[in-house]
């Protein structure tokens, strides 16, 4: 391959692909750049330096993300009745975007403790001080128009090469942050806590170990999905990798809102009513207790109400509660 | 063309049949591709044919036949059996190594151990609280365990975790990859190695050293504590310096074996919930199942129950004007609202996720993630050690 040849102008870097010839330009900004011809990608500040870029792969087009949404929201409490037959698709656009990879593997290790190396699949250690190992994700985007949770880790789903076609399917968002400043701050927390680790354990002082490394770029595809029901537009997030749904609005029925928020103010009456005869027992006081219950079942009744507070539901996915409230991927 | 297992390939690399010359599919997961013109496989990273185990998956009509079955006789499903119907099962190989660790931990501590100590009886009697200064030391261990280590960079996927739990649980032997007779679909589904053997050791390292660690500083607290306890009540240990040294670690991993998992859509009435299934044995690990509005009902009368049985108590504590009731009360309530909020996030969730086998496990270690209201009681656990347990025997030493 032949050097990457750049010419700066006017907020603009003009690039001559090394691998295919062909010649386009990209905003200076960006960190990275892919070839829209051939796919070859590298780092603008750095362009002979290798670069690990894949995609996962779409699994679902718009269609089924469309149908996964719809069927989804028919799961959620207070959801129209009727929205199976008077919804419709109104447009999906397919993002890509962009995560930095990291590799967390910091050791701080006893003087006397030497770094094992083995590859035999065993090995022992006599004394041991502090460790963190651990795979991180970033977002290589300062602002990312679709709500991804930052925790948002990847599927157990099969990836692919860069193809150029992807960047006429959908919206291929350029990494613009710098992944060395970044690796940095996503490193820190573990220093520190390998380090507090070997403060614990060892007797004379203590080494640090530093094998993290930063992998490269992946670029996930999302769907972001708009559909209407009943002249109103309702939005959806579906990852098109696993199909999980991420982010989703549906409207809200007012018999539903009424008989959840009804259920919320049932809830408080019965917590209020086991309180007031608890405190009536004990000390012939019921109202007391009926206060006890109510300020008890505040919390679960604001789940409620934040739930039905508008006419239109919104649903996120949280990582931390899949499998508990959420489902699972 | 074959390349090693750790080279990289990128787009620009084209892979051709070595029977028949036509261009080959080729992904970053491709350890083995079918000719789609001659069915010949092209070995494309060579060096892990014989590196990797395969553990061999049931058929598609087989694993619907146990799909079919797990719906007849589950309980929740069995009832809404006729208007279930089945969509294509979708099987992904995902890689793991099965790292056990072993480790012992010499450890010393010092420890503030606060002790309730009290003299006479009825009005004449006398408490109060003094601190002792606990040294403690030994050796905790050996302590065992075994970690499914998903061979793969940054994968969250809960599915994935419970197939690996579920394979150390109900193992079964598997085959060298090279042993395999492929099919094409099966040889695209099995995603490639992204984790080498060493890294997959220092992952395990670190989750074991880290429980550890946890036990050796409850048995640190626990030992200071049973070393004053013939002076009084102890209320709490407080620990002010600690030495925790893991030592004689032993660490020995797999090699790279391939589960199968099977993922089965199924539709009731207008939604689509999703059996995971271990594609070995075909039993179900993780399902989606509907909500019902009972099941909705039972979680928020359950909640408003629980709720008002505490949120009652704390104000019969809270009316004693004792401190101590006045804690307990605080808990109480506190212990009340998370009830509350639980029952009825679980009363408004979207479907129903049973982890078969693993049931209480799972969700208890699901539940240290979400965290927030757990951090919240166990503050309340700490305020009771320090506090609290003082103020509960004051209370209950009354008559």
């Amino acid at each position: 391959m032949s050097n990457v040849e750049l010419r700066r102008e006017k907020g603009f870097v003009l690039i001559k692909c090394p691998y295919c010839t062909a010649e386009y330009r990209v905003p200076e900004t960006i960190k990275y750049a892919t070839c829209p011809y051939c796919g070859t990608t590298f780092r603008l500040d750095k362009p002979d330096a290798k670069i690990e870029h894949f995609l996962f792969k779409m699994v679902f087009d718009k269609n089924s993300a469309y149908k996964l949404a719809r069927d989804f929201a028919t799961h959620q409490v207070g959801v129209v009745e009727d929205l199976y037959e008077n919804s419709s698709f109104e447009s999906a656009t397919l993002y890509y975007v962009p995560l930095y990879i990291y590799e967390i593997n910091i050791k701080a290790l006893c003087k006397s403790e030497k770094e094992e190396t083995s590859e035999s699949g065993e090995v022992e250690i006599a004394v041991h001080g502090g460790e963190e190992v651990s795979y991180e994700l970033v977002k290589a985007v300062d602002k990312v128009p679709i709500p991804l949770p930052d925790d948002y880790g990847f599927p157990a789903r099969a990836r692919m090469y860069f193809k150029p076609t992807i960047l006429k399917d959908g919206k291929y968002l350029q990494p613009n942050r710098d992944p060395m400043e970044i690796f940095n701050s996503v490193k820190r927390p573990s220093l520190e806590q390998a380090i507090e680790e070997a403060k614990i354990s060892c007797d004379r002082g203590y080494h640090v170990i530093d094998n993290s490394k930063y992998h490269g770029i992946a670029h996930y595809p999302f769907w972001w999905i708009k559909y209407s029901y009943r002249g109103k537009t309702y939005n959806a997030l579906v990852d098109a990798a696993d199909g999980t749904i991420v982010y989703l609005e549906y409207p809200l029925s007012m018999s539903g809102r009424l008989f959840s928020l009804g259920g919320g103010i049932t809830s408080i009456i019965l917590a209020g009513g086991i309180g007031s005869l608890i405190t009536w027992y004990i000390l012939k006081e019921p109202l007391l207790g009926f206060i006890g219950g109510f300020i008890a079942t505040i919390p679960g009744f604001l789940v409620a109400a934040f739930k039905m507070i508008s006419s239109k539901g919104r649903y996120k996915f949280k990582p931390g509660e899949e499998a508990l409230f959420m489902p699972v991927r | 063309m074959a390349i090693s297992g750790n080279e990289e390939v990128s787009s620009e690399t084209i892979f051709r049949c070595r029977n028949c010359g036509a261009p080959l599919d080729v992904s970053p997961e491709t350890i083995v591709a079918i000719c789609n013109y001659c069915g010949y496989a092209n070995w494309i990273k060579e060096d892990l044919k014989e590196n990797i185990l395969i553990v061999e998956s049931l058929k598609d009509h087989e694993i619907l036949g146990k799909v079919r079955n797990r719906i007849e006789t589950d309980k929740d499903l069995r009832s809404i059996a006729k208007y279930i119907s089945i969509g294509r099962p979708y099987i992904v190989y995902i890689p793991f190594y099965f790292v056990d660790v072993k480790a012992e931990a010499d450890y010393s501590g010092v420890v503030n151990v606060r002790v309730r100590k009290c003299t006479g009886s009825g009005k004449e009697r006398k408490c109060w609280t003094t601190t002792y200064i606990v040294h403690v030391d030994g050796s905790y261990g050996p302590f065992s365990a075994s970690y499914p280590i998903i061979c793969r960079r940054g994968v969250k996927a809960f599915s994935a975790n419970a197939l690996g739990a579920y394979y150390l649980r109900n193992p079964v032997k598997p085959k060298y990859i090279s042993e395999i007779n492929f099919e094409a679909k099966t040889a695209r589904r099995i995603l490639a190695v992204e984790i080498d053997r060493k890294t997959a050791m220092d992952i395990a390292l670190d989750d074991h050293l880290d429980t550890l660690r946890d036990r050796v500083t409850k048995e640190i607290k626990r030992e200071a504590e049973s070393k004053v306890r013939w002076r009084g009540t102890v209320v709490g240990p407080t620990i002010i310096r600690k030495k925790i040294t893991p030592k004689n670690i032993r660490i020995r991993s797999s090699s790279i074996i391939m589960l199968p998992l099977y993922i089965v859509p199924y539709s009731y009435r207008r939604g689509v919930y999703r059996l995971f299934l271990s594609g070995w044995d075909g039993e179900t690990i993780v399902a989606e199942e509907p909500m019902k509005l009972s099941n909705r009902i039972l979680w928020g009368s359950g909640g408003a129950l629980i709720a008002g049985l505490l949120g009652g108590t704390a104000i019969t504590l809270f009316k004693t004007m004792e401190l101590a009731g006045i804690i307990i009360g605080g808990i109480a309530l506190a212990i009340g609202g998370y009830s509350s909020w639980y029952s009825f996030k679980m009363a408004t969730r979207p479907v129903r996720v049973e982890i078969v086998g693993e049931k209480f496990k799972a969700i208890k270690e699901l539940g240290e993630k979400v965290g927030k209201i757990l951090s919240v009681v166990g503050s309340f656990e700490g305020l009771v050690q320090v506090v609290g347990k003082e103020a509960i025997h004051e209370l209950l030493s009354r008559e």
